[in-house]
């Protein structure tokens, strides 16, 4: 997940994309959906909607992307709208909760990292994954959305902080005080639970 | 208990592997694609116009890319150059166009006739009416002395002309 895709590849993606080659932009979006998928799928904890906005936002990507010069790459202009548009469809959502996260991934138990995690030396070996993965969401839905925001792309997605504070438009130290913050609002609604 | 940062961390992601259906990418670029081709067919008449028209201005009056830099410094370069001749004779337009009228036959035979001054009338109130001072040397070029005026001035008294014939020569 942190890996950066290469700009130039995406450079003339877009390139073929500007001068009207419609199968560029769909290389675009195969590369760029799960990524996206999953920043949005968990700031609105909902599928439908998180389907909806995707193609909501890539949709606007395709619309605006004659303008785009080429300034910061593709990666993050693509993200800023996925975050933006996602943000504002919160706003007007409101406090309406779809709670829809029981989609884990069939295929999950054979992944390395997540054996990793769920390993007997883990304190969470034990619990219920099923309950654990309410909790989280429950407790990251009590974030503000910019603080949603920022926890979704470093702590689940793995981008870093650089990256972060570009996407969003604010300082690295912007990115770490809301990261801070919202860690300790996770922990303090994660007590209960643990 | 507390949850440290390492263990929220930890928490945190597994929310990676929370993943849509399989086959869900791929459902979703076909969507998206049909949308597309919606969306064309949902465009306004006043839209497909204008892209037909741009389309059409692009095909039959196409102008170089350098063409709108080109007329643009042709214009500052002419702006330029008239402001630094002005600016090296200034009044020069004024003064030429002064001595093309001077040099006329026809401008300068039709000179105006130098105005003697208002004419003190009984009646009329002279203090509203402008006074004009007009030299000795222009006056005397402008109204060269009659014959005859020498010997026998001539006044106007009470807009009656004085006459130095005798009252009653029968």
């Amino acid at each position: 997940m942190t890996d950066e895709p290469a700009p130039n590849e995406d450079a003339r993606l877009v390139a073929r994309t500007q001068a009207g080659d419609p199968a560029a932009f769909d290389a675009l979006v195969v590369k760029y959906s799960p990524r996206l998928y999953g920043l949005v799928y968990n700031m609105t904890s909902n599928h439908e909607d998180t389907n909806d906005l995707l193609q909501d936002i890539f949709a606007k990507a395709y619309r605006s992307i004659a303008g785009f010069r080429g300034n910061s790459a593709f990666y993050t202009w693509v993200h800023s709208i996925a975050v933006n548009m996602t943000i504002n469809f919160l706003k007007k959502r409101g406090r309406r909760v779809q709670m829809s996260l029981d989609d884990m991934d069939a295929g999950v138990g054979n992944d390395k990292e997540f054996i990793e995690l769920t390993s007997s030396t883990n304190p969470v070996r034990e619990a219920d994954l099923a309950e654990l993965q309410i909790r989280l969401n429950e407790a990251m839905m009590k974030l503000s959305y910019d603080h949603r925001a920022v926890v979704t792309m470093f702590d689940i997605q793995g981008m870093p902080h650089a990256e972060i504070a570009k996407i969003l438009g604010v300082s690295e130290g912007t990115v770490r005080s809301r990261l801070f913050y919202a860690h300790r609002q996770l922990q303090s609604y994660l007590e209960e639970f643990h | 208990m507390p949850v440290d940062d390492q263990t929220l961390s930890k928490l945190l992601r597994l929310k990676r592997f929370e993943q849509p259906p399989a086959g869900y990418y791929e459902d979703f670029l076909r969507e998206f694609q049909a949308r597309q081709r919606v969306e064309l067919l949902r465009r306004p008449l006043w839209r497909i116009l204008l892209d037909r028209w741009t389309a059409f201005r692009e095909e039959y009056f196409t102008l170089p890319h350098f063409a709108y830099a080109t007329a643009s410094a042709a214009v500052l370069c002419v702006a330029g150059a008239l402001t630094f001749n002005m600016l090296q004779h200034p009044g020069s337009g004024v003064r030429s166009s002064a001595q093309a009228l001077a040099g006329n036959p026809m401008i300068a035979a039709a000179q105006p006739v130098a105005y003697a001054g208002p004419a003190a009338r009984p009646g009329i109130n002279n203090a509203l009416t402008p006074q004009i001072r007009i030299p000795d040397a222009l006056m005397e070029s402008s109204f060269p002395p009659a014959a005859g005026d020498e010997q026998h001035p001539r006044y106007i008294l009470d807009t009656r002309p004085a006459s130095y014939e005798p009252p009653f020569s029968f």
